[in-house]
């Protein structure tokens, strides 16, 4: 069986042609049509490169108001080693949901090894899982995952504008991080912070034309923890993924 | 909108210093129904000391047929009423939906018209609802009329969004003296009126009537002003239904009103 | 005909779902107009991107082959599917496949469109629906009666019934207990899922991906636990480039729901790569047709394609405000669904939907996308009037056809204009 039938892909194409009042054959391609749609991604990314310190304080400054209303918490801390610290105290105060013991499940990250949480959580008895580099232990992982207390991640990403982190998919840094435990603190750095939706694409598509990993093949958006208002219009966090959310901003001071 | 912000209207300004008349244009509901309000007009630009015209042989711009669908004999009606008017240099109407018939949905009845579409398309900027024919084009917002009273304003579909009037009224009524304008909660809600809509579904039409006619009433005013009749009959009715003493008031019979 | 006047008669009557209604729109609705005056750009932004989508969609073609394109190349299927039929047999194919048992659902229109659900159960899938909203209207055996709010009409001490027979946990009335019940339940629903099927709020010809909007995180969860994905999107979905993307995934959020962005937005391309420790091993993207294509080919309809569906002409709409969604009979409520649900499924069957409104306007000011809704209200109704070759509308009646055109005869001289005028004094004194 071929679900992928170029036929059908034809004729439907065709019918679209048709309701269009265009010719049955196409002449016309996408880049000719649509190259200007895209053409301000140079002026972003020069935007993104000459960002000062400065700039750099505003960008925190309004991710903190906009993650206010959103009970996303931002806690911008001076060093990695404060970082640790606050997700080591969160790993002691918050009440476990999936069980009775305390864990924490984290990225393989460069910025997440250095916080060194395996050791420093080791001797308050709760372990800290890090996925292999390969799909082999996957399935043990995500049980870790199920039932851990806090999920620790990095992103590539922060826009300010509307307090979204972008987060890439990756092998060493599963999706599932940063949605089965009860709690997702993020670690990020001041650098990694964006002013808007539109820079970020901007870098995606400078990734795409170098032929890089671009999107992934799956990018997320996170814009606080997870929320309904689905029964009387009552705010409820925590539906399905994450009750809390907190970003950690390294501001380097 | 942006449409209507671009109105030309220096030719209007010219009419009035070669001191020819305003034609006005009653609508339907006002002739039939509603004389008084037809006499408020002519009490206004009676004031203003500009002469007004009233054609005798006007009818229906058309509107209740084009709305029910039945764009034939909504063309007919149209095409008369150009005929009608298409000489008068300013023309004025107290009910925005009328105008806006005319302006926005005339060079829609006849596009394919060579002989009427630009005929519609002039007669588009010749015609004025009276608070933007007030405010806007004789920048007159005090008329000398008062009141007192505590005054709440329903923004009428048509005019607000198809001609986006929205703070002419509101300057005229906040011009009478001894009035006080009280904003109702969702001034901009429909009363549910919608032409045939509250004969074809008089459940819902009253239902929304009655959200109407509990924001009037929770705004504590005296009166309810507005500038299409048909809302005001719409709203009048359900005021009564309840047992309410508020009164309905067109725009105009307010700025008749002398001190 | 009746079925409309019939069920806003019964909406009418219920006090709880009319303060619930009221109270949807005083925050989604005033929500939705707050959020498009705080864009970078301002308001006029709905302005560019109606443009936008106009280009989109009088370049569909293109952007399907290239979106098409994109996704095979990222390891994804995809299949153009004709109508609901098509789509449906598409989707049980996939499954049988896998060998699929559960499958977990996002929200999505479209599916309830094809009533895929049903499908799927009648070949013995356990299908859950795992928004809030949608898993309390599946527990009732009910419809969603609001795009982005389906439960809106349920109130809470319903639901605490219903999950307490459901559920078998002791009732309560509290909706954070009722959400945190749920959470439990359906986390294992993920958890043992082989299959997710999902709609899609926006894709993107130029990197071939999907966007999927949720607050919950239930799309996040239907994308990345089972081992199957199947997206379904109206073939009308789709943006150029990624700065459209931009405008149209921010205007959504607004329109929606007032947000600067969902809280979850789910950009997906593909399938996992394949050193991945999670993420669905096969991605399939269903594109469909179903009527839409007839809609694409009358240029006085094109203009309703744009259409991203967030909802904000609900949250505005002073008819759906008192009638609530089910009056509407169809997937599509509200003003969008006066226009769409004819259109889909028969003007003539919906006429109700096309005449029960009152041209307010409020529609059009709320879309994020400027889509002139009430222009299109008046074109359906003027088929109704007259009848129409090209969508088989026959006319509404010609008792009324009679009326007016006497009314147009009695306008056309002013003494006969007033005897018409003495009769409306006879019956309005």
């Amino acid at each position: 069986m071929n679900l992928d039938h170029t036929f059908n892909r034809v004729l439907f194409l065709q019918k679209i042609r048709g309701a269009l009042g265009l010719p049955v054959a196409n002449n016309r391609n996408f880049r000719d049509l649509f190259f200007d749609n895209g053409n301000n991604t140079g002026s972003l990314l020069d935007r993104i490169n000459n960002r000062s310190a400065e700039d750099r304080k505003r960008l925190l400054d309004r991710l903190i108001r906009e993650g206010g209303p959103l009970n996303l918490k931002v806690i911008p801390v001076p060093t990695l080693e404060d970082a640790a610290l606050a997700i080591a105290e969160l790993a002691r105060d918050r009440t476990p949901e999936w069980g009775d013991d305390r864990s924490l499940v984290a990225w393989r990250h460069p910025l997440i090894d250095s916080l060194n949480l395996p050791d420093r959580l080791k001797e308050q008895g709760i372990p800290v899982h890090v996925p292999g580099l390969g799909p082999d232990d996957a399935g043990l992982f995500r049980h870790h995952a199920q039932t851990a207390l806090i999920g620790v991640t990095s992103a590539d990403y922060c826009i300010a504008e509307s307090a979204s982190l972008v987060l890439k998919a990756r092998s060493g840094q599963p999706r599932m991080v940063s949605l089965l435990p009860s709690i997702h603190v993020a670690v990020i750095t001041e650098g990694q912070l964006l002013e808007s939706l539109a820079e970020c694409y901007a870098l995606v598509k400078k990734d795409l034309d170098a032929e890089k990993e671009g999107m992934t093949c799956c990018m997320t958006l996170v814009s606080g923890p997870s929320k309904t208002a689905d029964i009387e219009a009552v705010m409820v966090h925590g539906a399905h993924g994450p009750r809390e959310l907190i970003i950690c901003v390294i501001s380097g001071n | 909108m942006e449409k209507d912000a671009a109105i030309n209207r220096d030719p209007v300004i010219a009419t009035l210093l070669y001191g020819r008349p305003i034609t006005l244009f009653v609508q339907c509901l006002i002739d039939s129904l509603y004389p008084e309000v037809k006499d408020a007009v002519e009490i206004i630009f009676r004031r203003l000391a500009l002469d007004t015209v009233c054609p005798p042989d006007q009818t229906c711009c058309g509107q209740p047929a084009f709305n029910a669908g039945y764009r034939k004999e909504a063309r007919s009606a149209a095409a008369r009423f150009i005929d009608i008017f298409g000489e008068s240099e300013t023309i004025v109407c107290p009910s925005g939906s009328c105008v806006n018939m005319v302006r926005h949905h005339y060079p829609l009845l006849f596009e394919n018209d060579p002989i009427y579409y630009p005929k519609a398309i002039s007669l588009g900027r010749r015609i004025f609802e009276l608070t933007e024919f007030l405010v806007d084009v004789l920048h007159v917002e005090d008329i000398g009329a008062a009141f007192l009273g505590k005054v709440t304003y329903h923004d009428s579909c048509h005019l607000l969004r198809g001609l986006s009037v929205r703070s002419q009224p509101r300057r005229l009524i906040q011009s009478v003296k001894g009035a006080t304008l009280v904003e109702m909660k969702d001034s901009d809600r429909c009363c549910g009126f919608g032409g045939s809509f509250f004969l074809k579904y008089p459940d819902i039409s009253a239902a929304m009537a009655a959200g109407k006619v509990r924001a009037v009433i929770g705004s504590g005013a005296d009166v309810v002003v507005g500038c299409d009749m048909g809302c005001l009959m719409q709203i009048q009715k359900h005021l009564i239904r309840i047992g309410s003493g508020i009164k309905t008031l067109h725009i105009a019979q307010l700025l008749a009103m002398a001190g | 005909m009746q079925p409309y006047i019939d069920e806003a008669r019964k909406a009418i009557s219920n006090p709880v779902l009319q303060t619930a209604l009221a109270n949807l729109q005083d925050r989604l609705g005033k929500g939705a107009a707050a959020a498009y005056q705080n864009l970078p750009e301002g308001p006029d932004l709905r302005l560019k991107a109606h443009d936008l989508r106009m280009q989109a969609i009088n370049n569909l073609d293109v952007l399907l082959e290239t979106l098409a394109g994109q996704v095979q190349k990222n390891g994804g299927k995809v299949i153009f599917a004709d109508d609901a039929a098509v789509a449906v047999a598409a989707c049980r194919k996939i499954a049988r496949k896998h060998g699929v048992r559960r499958v977990v659902k996002g929200k999505s229109m479209v599916t309830e469109e094809i009533g895929l659900n049903p499908a799927l159960a009648a070949d013995g899938i356990e299908v859950t629906e795992t928004d809030l909203g949608e898993y309390i209207i599946q527990l009732a055996e009910e419809h969603p009666s609001h795009i982005i709010a389906p439960a809106i009409h349920k109130t809470r001490s319903e639901i605490g019934t219903l999950f307490a027979q459901k559920l078998g946990i002791p009732y309560c009335n509290d909706p954070p207990t009722l959400t945190r019940e749920a959470r439990k339940a359906l986390r294992e629903k993920f958890l043992a899922a082989d299959m997710g099927i999902t709609g899609c709020n926006l894709a993107c010809a130029e990197t071939g991906h999907i966007a999927i909007l949720s607050n919950e995180g239930n799309i996040r969860m239907a994308t990345t636990l089972p081992g199957v994905h199947v997206a379904i999107m109206g073939m009308e979905r789709v943006a150029a480039t990624l700065t459209d993307h931009d405008v149209l995934l921010r205007l959504l959020s607004r329109g929606a729901a007032g947000q600067n962005m969902a809280g979850y937005v789910s950009h997906i391309s593909g399938p996992r790569q394949t050193d991945h420790q999670d993420g669905p091993d096969h991605f399939y993207l269903i594109i469909l047709d179903n009527g839409r294509s007839r809609i694409l080919a009358d240029e006085r309809f094109r203009e309703i394609l744009c259409c991203i569906r967030c909802g904000a002409c609900l949250n505005v709409c002073p008819v759906y405000a008192k009638i609530g969604g089910h009056a509407y009979g169809s997937t599509y409520s509200g003003p969008v669904g006066a226009v769409v649900s004819p259109l889909l499924s028969g003007v003539g069957r919906f006429r109700d939907l096309v005449l029960g409104e009152t041209l307010c306007g409020a529609c059009k000011d709320a879309c994020p996308v400027n889509i002139d809704i009430p222009r299109m209200l008046l074109e359906l109704r003027s088929m109704l009037a007259d009848g129409d070759g090209y969508w088989q509308v026959r006319r509404n009646s010609f008792l009324e056809k009679s009326v007016w055109m006497f009314w147009s005869w009695m306008m056309q001289k002013r003494a006969r204009y007033e005897i018409g005028a003495g009769l409306m004094k006879r019956i309005f004194p």
